[in-house]
């Protein structure tokens, strides 16, 4: 079988030169003359910046046919393909340089370590340590013989953002660089300005640089599933667009909806920045030709890549709070205090999940198939969906079984205003048939390796130095207190609604 | 899967065609025209030899789309014997492309229907009609 970008072809590529040989007016909005080179029989002509000596030519060569891709265990990869990567200090953006470096990608990446700042303000840390970034790039160099070029700045900060662009000349940005916790926007006005400051403004600022100085590099952009909420009627979460055979129906008049954006139904001002920023990203690929692809990620948990196993000082952080940590994290956490796996409201609520390991997998996937000019995709990174509840059983059986502890589960009132009972019906279907992406780590086996890692005797002190900080205590009607305790019981010792989620993945 | 064309091979599949031409204009950016793939694939199966279903990238194939004018997409342009007789323009339902095929099979089955092709007056008047216009 051929890889999935075996047939990408050149408008695909960062590589192609497409700017003043292609006017991509010609349809629509302008009526001038065509501007671009044209064949003898009115094709597109281009440039090839690695490959000047091709001169002029029809812009048909598959990323199969050139030299510049190489078959890789992730399908053909630009050869030193530069990758920035924006937020790389993070849980994720460390995962994913250590990755890319290993793979043969040329990474650098810049953070202003505001991750490592509000996990302090929250009087928290992570509980598997973290060096230095100075010591982690060493500490890439000596174990895996890796260079990664890192800068310390804020992604607002553009004059100093635009000369690292300019140096690096990225063909391909992913964008980590945002606050990602929905009850750090809601603590008050300041947290919910610097949200949306941060994450909304940020990214605007990134797309004038991008259509500044590379206007052909693909920005891989995180979003969440939680841009989406969960609709009431059980309307399906389609991947950003509405599929052509969606009708809206008024006053006995039909129209398609095919390819209008969703509705989205935000749940935090968190999640409404990640709304606001899929608008800015779409409107820029439309005025500018640029190309990106908006992940909406489901609730990421784990602690495993191969790279960051492969020595402590490579390891990435790992949250617990309840601001950052996420939800399976957390309850793995209190498991193994002894603290019973706290359950906000009903615990009916469905998400969706994805594995560490499985995410970076998706995202090495994207970035070796770039979008074309002006194509915005998006896609929904998902592997599975899980009930509250049922991911609180799982969890705590493990820890039972596995690790001989007495777990127990609690409901306590929900700091949040959400939905707690609820249809969720999510289509992820372009990961697995379009970009060939295999789930490897099921809830199971993951919930293993974070157990496993955790009750290391070091790391559980750290744990228990920061217990207290895993309850819930911001509340969304901007209270600080802490949440009622509304019921303690062993697992397995109750009936949870029947209903289960869809996960379309055909 | 729905046969891509490009400007070269533009004559020959579509304006020395034998039968009637559904031609979906699109390009990488536009989003409604990456949805309607499905709804094409399911028209040229159930079509067949009737009605030949095709698609054309506007930005790899600017001499077309300056020739036919095509100022939206997706541009869903009809032809029937090699003249384009009627277009609609922005996503469509399965039913509604439905109709527009039906609707030019019973134009190719009429006699001298090369004579009868639509004016491009006439295209945008039936498009302001379509959008509640006139």
């Amino acid at each position: 079988m051929k890889p999935h970008n075996a047939e990408k072809t050149c408008w695909n590529c960062p590589a192609a030169l497409f700017k003043g040989n292609v006017d991509f007016r010609a349809c629509g909005q302008s009526q001038e003359e065509i501007k671009a080179k044209l064949g003898e029989e009115g094709q597109i002509m281009i440039e090839c910046a690695r490959r000047p000596e091709l001169g002029y030519f029809e812009p048909t060569i598959t990323f199969e046919q050139c030299t510049e891709w190489e078959k890789g265990e992730y399908g053909y990869q630009l050869k030193d393909m530069r990758v920035m990567i924006l937020g790389m200090d993070g849980y994720l953006g460390w995962a994913l340089a250590l990755k890319l470096a290993k793979l043969g990608f040329r990474v650098s990446g810049i953070d202003n370590y505001t991750r490592r700042d509000t996990v302090m303000e929250k009087g928290a840390h992570t509980i598997v340590p973290i060096e230095k970034m100075t010591d982690r790039l060493h500490a890439a160099q000596d174990v895996l013989g890796l260079h990664i070029n890192f800068r310390r700045m804020d992604i607002r900060e553009r004059d100093k953002l635009g000369p690292f662009l300019e140096e690096e000349k990225p063909e391909a940005i992913v964008h980590y660089g945002e606050i990602p916790s929905a009850p750090y926007s809601m603590v008050d006005v300041d947290h919910a300005l610097a949200v949306q400051d941060n994450n909304t403004l940020g990214t605007l600022g990134l797309l004038w640089l991008i259509k500044d100085i590379v206007p052909e590099t693909s920005l891989i952009k995180l979003g969440t599933m939680g841009e989406y909420g969960a609709p009431l009627t059980g309307r399906p979460l389609f991947e950003g667009m509405f599929p052509s055979d969606a009708i809206l129906k008024w006053r006995g008049k039909e129209w398609s909806l095919g390819g209008e954006i969703t509705p989205r139904d935000p749940v935090s001002f968190y999640h409404v920045s990640k709304v606001q920023d899929t608008f800015n990203v779409y409107e820029a690929c439309k005025y500018w030709w640029l190309r990106s692809y908006d992940i909406q990620q489901g609730v990421i948990y784990g602690v495993h890549t191969d790279e960051t196993a492969a020595d402590p000082r490579l390891r990435t952080r790992f949250d617990i709070d309840e601001w950052f940590g996420t939800v399976v994290n957390r309850f793995v956490a209190q498991a193994i205090m002894g603290i019973p796996l706290s359950i906000y409201g009903a615990g009916e609520q469905i998400k969706g999940f994805i594995a560490l390991e499985d995410a970076m997998e998706c995202m090495v996937r994207l970035i070796v198939s770039p979008p074309e000019p002006g194509q915005y995709d998006v896609v929904n990174q998902v592997s599975g969906l899980y009930k509250l509840n049922d991911a609180a059983e799982t969890i705590a059986s493990v820890a039972n079984e596995k690790y001989n502890l007495d777990t127990k589960i609690q409901r306590v009132s929900n700091p949040r205003v959400e939905t707690e009972i609820h249809p969720f019906e999510t289509v992820s279907r372009k990961l697995p048939n379009e970009f060939k992406f295999k789930q490897r780590v099921s809830l199971e086996k993951e919930i293993d390796r974070i157990f496993k890692l955790l009750t290391q005797p070091h790391i559980k002190k750290r744990i228990a130095e920061k217990a207290h900080t895993i309850l819930p205590k911001t509340h969304w009607t901007g209270e600080k207190k802490d949440a009622d305790i509304i019921e303690t019981y062993k697992p397995g010792s109750k009936t949870y609604g029947e209903y289960q989620g869809i996960l379309d993945l055909e | 899967m729905v046969k891509e064309i490009t400007t070269k091979s533009f004559k020959n599949e579509v304006i020395e065609s034998s039968v009637p031409v559904l031609i979906e204009c699109w390009a990488s950016w536009c989003l409604p025209c990456k949805q309607i793939d499905p709804a094409l694939n399911l028209l040229a199966e159930t079509y067949k030899d009737r009605c030949k279903i095709l698609k054309i990238n506007i930005d790899r194939n600017p001499v077309i789309s300056r020739d036919y004018k095509v100022q939206g997409l997706p541009a869903f342009l009809l032809f029937v014997n090699g003249k384009e007789v009627d277009r609609k323009t922005g996503s469509q339902t399965d039913e509604q492309l439905q109709k527009l095929i039906e609707q030019a099979l019973s134009e190719s089955g009429k006699e001298g229907s090369s004579d009868s092709s639509k004016k491009e007056e006439d295209i945008i008047k039936d498009r302001l009609r379509d959008l509640g216009y006139m």
